[in-house]
């Protein structure tokens, strides 16, 4: 932007613009007047400012002839303003988009002066919006935590009814991340199974393909030998092995059918046991 | 005018005291006397007739509940009601700022067909001089004066419109008087520009 050029980039041209206006007064001294003349001429864009200065003014001269006041506004301010007027005035509506004007009752605590600034200010559309957003999300938290508000009594607020429900609520959450845990280790001893089996007997192909497939239940026993170790164990083989049914070995699947006990131990606070029956299917 | 307020400087301090005290009479001598101004103060902001006239309404009564807070030790009269003025347009202006943005879009689109104040002199083909209305030009800068960034164009009404000294607008806007005077300048020279600048395009 050329025409910008010319705010001050210089101390000097600051300090010069401070004296413009005084110099367009014609109200500088000799010595200012002199400090201004010898930058302007040093300065073509402090020139220009000037130039356009002196227009601006002279384009204002236009607006010098006072705005004409409008009928009857001296009535419509007092209407609504002034001792003994305000308290029998009903509310104005404007259609400008201004807030209703409440007479300035003196006695009356929401007509006071400064509250109907404050009004003013809350009525912002955005500040009824966060307000309103305020409202939907502590309603749906109290919501989907089970907080009925028509049902609440005051002796719910309690310390120790609060401590209570928190309890319950935290159980009531735990439960499913337990099982949700039972599940995922039993998977887990599965697939650590089934990777164990298939080791044992791709292994066994190998060394000794002449020989008659050992039996099932042996080969698991006896598969942490035969790759000399190389195998990390499984983090914990729990259940009895005699639990777990001879695998067929069919193509490279192998299909596992079993039924485990879930442990009350395993489980970890859960209290009943759970008695699943599950069929997995490996590749 | 401000002839007119120094004159009653003096009763201003028990002009008040009355309006506080429930003189209805010193309320509306007030009114009277201050309105035109806070009324010119508005109109030459806000560009717009109904908006000043709302404002002036608003800013009178701001003033009628804010008169305990009068301190006449601290500034004049005029001052304080031109503060509180000025106070009241900026916070309208900040309020109001997205609906002037999608209006000036609006305005945007049907400034095809709404001829500007100069092209409607040019259009008749005659003479400019001769049909130059003092009423056209000073719509013409008006509508410029609107176009003036906030602080500047502040500066420039209370200075050349509402003829306040620099001391006097420094109590107004809050600022050093240095300021207020760089401030005018720009202001002015904003003014020439955009109003220039609307000329060249019509030429």
């Amino acid at each position: 932007m050329a025409e910008r050029m010319h705010i001050p980039g210089s101390p000097a041209c600051g300090e010069w613009e401070t004296l413009l206006a005084d110099a367009l007064d014609g109200l500088l001294s000799p010595a200012d007047e002199a400090t201004f003349a010898a930058h302007m001429t040093a300065c073509p864009a402090c020139t220009a400012l000037f130039e356009e200065a002196r227009r601006g003014r002279e384009w204002l001269e236009f607006l010098s002839p006072e705005p004409e006041v409008p009928a009857g506004l001296i009535d419509r301010i007092l209407a609504h303003t002034g001792p003994g007027h305000a308290a029998e005035l009903p509310l104005i509506a404007d259609g400008s988009g201004l807030p209703l004007l409440p007479g300035a009752m003196a006695s009356a605590g929401w007509q006071r002066p400064g509250f109907l600034g404050f009004v003013q200010r809350f009525a912002e559309p955005r500040l009824m919006m966060t307000a309103a957003m305020a409202f939907f999300s502590i309603a749906l938290t109290l919501n989907m935590t089970g907080v009925r508000l028509t049902a609440m009594r005051l002796a719910d607020m309690r310390p120790a009814a609060l401590r209570s429900f928190m309890e319950r609520q935290l159980t009531m959450a735990s439960v499913p991340i337990i099982r949700y845990y039972d599940h995922l280790r039993f998977v887990y001893e599965v697939e650590s199974k089934m990777r164990e089996l298939r080791g044992t007997t791709q292994g066994e192909d190998q060394e000794s393909p002449a020989q008659k497939p050992a039996q099932p239940g042996e080969s698991k026993q006896n598969s942490p030998h035969k790759d000399g170790g190389s195998r990390v164990d499984p983090p914990q083989q729990s259940g009895d092995p005699g639990t777990w049914p001879a695998p067929e070995i069919s193509g490279g699947l192998v299909e596992t059918s079993l039924t485990s006990e879930a442990q009350p131990a395993h489980s970890g606070g859960s209290a009943h046991a759970i008695r699943e029956r599950s069929r997995v299917w490996t590749a | 005018m401000r002839v007119e307020g120094s004159k009653l400087e003096t009763d201003w301090s028990q002009v008040v005291r009355r309006c506080m005290n429930g003189d209805s009479g010193a309320w509306s001598e007030m009114v009277r006397t201050h309105h035109r101004r806070v009324y010119g103060l508005c109109y030459r902001f806000t560009g717009n007739a109904t908006d000043a006239e709302d404002l002036t309404q608003v800013v009178f009564l701001k003033i009628y509940s804010n008169l305990a807070s009068f301190d006449g030790g601290r500034g004049s009269l005029t001052v304080w009601i031109t503060t509180m003025t000025r106070n009241l347009l900026v916070d309208n202006f900040r309020r109001t700022r997205h609906q002037r943005a999608t209006s000036s879009l609006d305005e945007g689109w049907d400034e095809a067909d709404d001829l500007k104040p100069l092209d409607r002199l040019t259009a008749g083909g005659i003479s400019q001089h001769e049909l130059v209305a003092q009423k056209e030009l000073a719509k013409m800068v008006q509508e410029a004066l609107t176009r003036v960034s906030v602080e500047l164009r502040e500066a420039v009404i209370l200075r050349d419109l509402q003829d306040m000294d620099y001391k006097e607008i420094a109590q107004v806007l809050g600022i050093p008087e240095g300021t207020v005077k760089s401030r005018i300048s720009r202001g002015r020279a904003e003014l020439a520009r955009l109003l220039e600048r609307n000329k060249r395009e019509v030429m």
